[in-house]
């Protein structure tokens, strides 16, 4: 495989990630910091802050970029809002990212565990936000509306790549459905900010990006992320480039003229990657 | 004609409030309904509308001071 | 009395949602219920610094907002939930008469709440809610908190461990005392969605309109939001005159740091420390807004290996 370029390589916290596995495990937790191999794992919990995969680790869909395994998975336990609560009191978390593996196999896609989650939190933190990384839920608007009602501070839902790269990329998953599921929390909810986030390196045109931009900002959309794609394994699909840090300021720029609240574009950007810190951005501080 | 406005007693306790901001300059034109200046008292802010015409002639105390009630805090000059 | 729902959780927008329905209903009484995500709400004529210390607030980024109404400063989060309730005034201030049907409410849902002091209302000796009002053109804003399940240990020491006494300010300064959660009171458990629902039944009578905003002015909300809570102007131009002085020790050597500042613009600076270029610290301060961000600026220029310590000084 090709050598990583400089700027990919990243600080390991091993103290801080020590801490957090431990924990998790004693929870029978998962984060998908560990189960997708995130690059950031060590600065988010340093932050304060962590994704966690609620629903079990294991995804019904098989997408090509993704690392996250495939298979039959475990129905919902009943424990884990209150436990996902429980270690972000312990951790002192500012901000929680939940999300889970796409779970196809439940009818509401697992939304009622999202929203007593969110409940969890709320009341053992009170001054801890909540992102929701969903999936497209299948474009099921009750399932949706299951979601919105527990008010998260943010519903994100990646929409991945570029419209022409969808199918080669990402499977069962649409573009039009994954930009629906953002129009329809915008207009159920205007109050709560939605985010979403693309990769590029597929082999993106410059040009395509700028439609895709177009295309969720129409959608009334607050934040958006653009990381770059790290191939998982030969068996994922292939890497067309590694983007450098000015494209990515590049595409920053482009993305805040083109009118979003909030921009993180950075080669190790991810959906979650310092999620707080975009949440309080777009709420301004000071 | 030369009008007196005073710290208004807003209750029955009260004996003093906070002029914590001016809404007019000197030398500004005021219609009556138009808020004149801003005073805090209990936790209260609270606007005070000019009740006549005139012309803001004079600020007798600076933002942030403590008069007592009934006390004058500007003269407007009416026509 | 209506309502009108506000699921938003941003201190900045539910600000502007309330002044907006201030200043659009006009003959009806309205009560409100809303919830901050963790920021700290000051009275509408309080110095900042003086209130709470900046220099920590920023390092644990936690936001701060200025309200129109008067009184002291207090911590948000998702454990307390606000009402507000609007109603005509003939112009003299009565706490009670806004807060007897709240206290009402809350008896009815099996909180053994009553009333304390003027414009606080406590179970026992121990405050779970607080408020403060503001007048104009006949209508009366009464808004306050309601300690649910919130954090007490981030509220004691945002609040009341962090007074900077480094400011000779005439603004409203800000009472302490002993302060508990609703949650903790109850004969029944029940989740602060559950404890807002409840509340907002007893409040309203049968058959109380439960209104929404429409999207155009859901967008009014946010230009005012934009336009004013946002605004350096409102948030730290409002800062009421003061004169700072504090010295100490830093980099090993005596400093002293005094200023004044009108209107939230920074005057009479100086810095006394032989580890400071003291004309460029003149220079930086005299004229500068009032500003964590630009203090913070200021303090790498002046001092790039100890910023954030210096930023101790200023503040």
């Amino acid at each position: 495989m090709e050598k990583k370029p400089e700027w990919l390589k990243v600080r390991f916290n091993q103290d801080a990630v020590n801490e957090v596995a431990e924990l998790m495990r004693d929870l029978k937790l998962n984060t998908v910091c560990k189960e997708a191999n995130c690059p950031n794992l060590g600065e988010c919990y340093r932050q304060h802050t962590a994704t966690f995969m609620i629903l079990g680790s294991v995804c019904t869909r098989n997408c090509r970029f993704c690392n996250v395994t495939t298979g039959h998975p475990l129905p919902p336990d009943p424990d884990e809002p209150m436990n996902v609560a429980l270690a972000a009191k312990k951790l002192g978390l500012r901000h929680v990212v939940l999300t889970c593996s796409t779970r196809d196999d439940l009818p509401d896609g697992g939304a009622e565990q999202f929203a007593k989650t969110v409940r969890a939190i709320r009341e053992q933190c009170p001054g801890t936000t909540v992102e929701t990384l969903i999936s497209d839920l299948q474009g099921d608007t009750a399932a949706l509306d299951v979601v919105i009602a527990a008010h998260p501070e943010v519903l994100n839902h990646n929409v991945e790549t570029v419209k022409e790269l969808q199918k080669a990329v990402r499977s069962k998953a649409t573009y039009e459905r994954s930009l629906s599921v953002l129009r329809y929390c915008k207009q159920k909810d205007p109050t709560i900010l939605t985010k979403t986030g693309f990769m590029v390196g597929l082999g993106e045109t410059e040009e395509q990006i700028s439609v895709l931009m177009d295309d969720i900002l129409a959608t009334g959309c607050d934040i958006l992320t653009i990381g770059q794609y790290l191939q998982p394994t030969a068996k994922h699909y292939p890497l067309a480039r590694y983007a450098t840090p000015e494209d990515f300021a590049r595409y920053k720029q482009m993305a805040l003229a083109k009118g979003f609240r909030h921009v993180a574009s950075a080669p190790l950007a991810r959906s979650s990657y310092k999620a707080w810190e975009a949440l309080e951005e777009t709420h301004d501080l000071y | 004609m030369e009008k007196q406005v005073t710290m208004p007693k807003l209750r029955p306790e009260m004996e003093r409030g906070v002029l914590c901001a001016w809404l007019k300059e000197e030398g500004e034109t005021v219609t009556a309904g138009e808020p004149l200046f801003e005073i805090e008292t209990d936790k209260v802010v609270n606007q005070i509308e000019a009740t006549e015409s005139g012309v803001l002639k004079k600020q007798l105390y600076e933002e942030g001071d403590t008069v007592s009630v009934e006390t004058p805090v500007a003269v407007l000059e009416t026509k | 009395m209506i309502t009108v729902y506000n699921r938003s959780h941003d201190p900045f927008y539910n600000l502007a949602f309330e002044e907006y329905i201030f200043e659009h209903i006009q003959d009806e009484d309205v009560f409100l219920l809303w919830q901050n995500t963790p920021c700290v709400v000051v009275g509408s004529h309080q110095n900042i610094c003086r209130e709470v210390h900046v220099p920590s607030l920023r390092k644990l980024q936690i936001p701060v907002v200025r309200r129109s109404s008067g009184g002291g400063t207090v911590y948000h989060d998702l454990g307390n939930v606000n009402y507000t309730y609007i109603t005509g005034t003939d112009g003299m201030v009565d706490y009670a008469r806004c807060m007897q049907p709240v206290i009402e409410a809350l008896h009815a849902i099996g909180v053994p709440a009553e009333k304390n002091r003027t414009c606080d209302i406590a179970i026992g000796a121990q405050k779970i809610s607080g408020s403060a009002q503001r007048m104009c053109r006949g209508r009366v804003l009464h808004h306050g908190t309601l300690l649910f399940s919130s954090d007490l240990a981030v509220l004691d020491q945002i609040t009341t461990h962090r007074k900077n006494d480094c400011f000779q300010t005439k603004g409203t300064l800000s009472d302490i005392c002993s302060v508990t959660n609703i949650c903790d009171h109850l004969a029944q458990p029940m989740t602060v969605e559950e404890f807002q629902e409840r509340l907002l039944d007893k409040m309203l009578p049968p058959g109380s309109a439960r209104l929404e905003l429409t999207q155009r002015e859901q967008a009014e909300v946010c230009r005012l939001r934009d336009e004013k809570y946002r605004s350096w102007e409102w948030t730290w131009g409002m800062t009421p005159a003061f004169s700072y002085e504090k010295s100490g020790t830093f980099a090993g050597t005596p400093i002293t740091v005094r200023y004044r500042a009108k209107k939230g613009i920074v005057f009479d600076a100086a810095i006394d420390c032989a580890a400071i270029d003291e004309a460029q610290a003149a220079a930086a301060l005299n004229g500068a807004r009032l500003d964590p961000e630009g203090f913070s600026a200021i303090c790498r220029a002046l001092a790039p290996e100890q910023a954030d310590a210096l930023m101790d000084w200023l503040l």
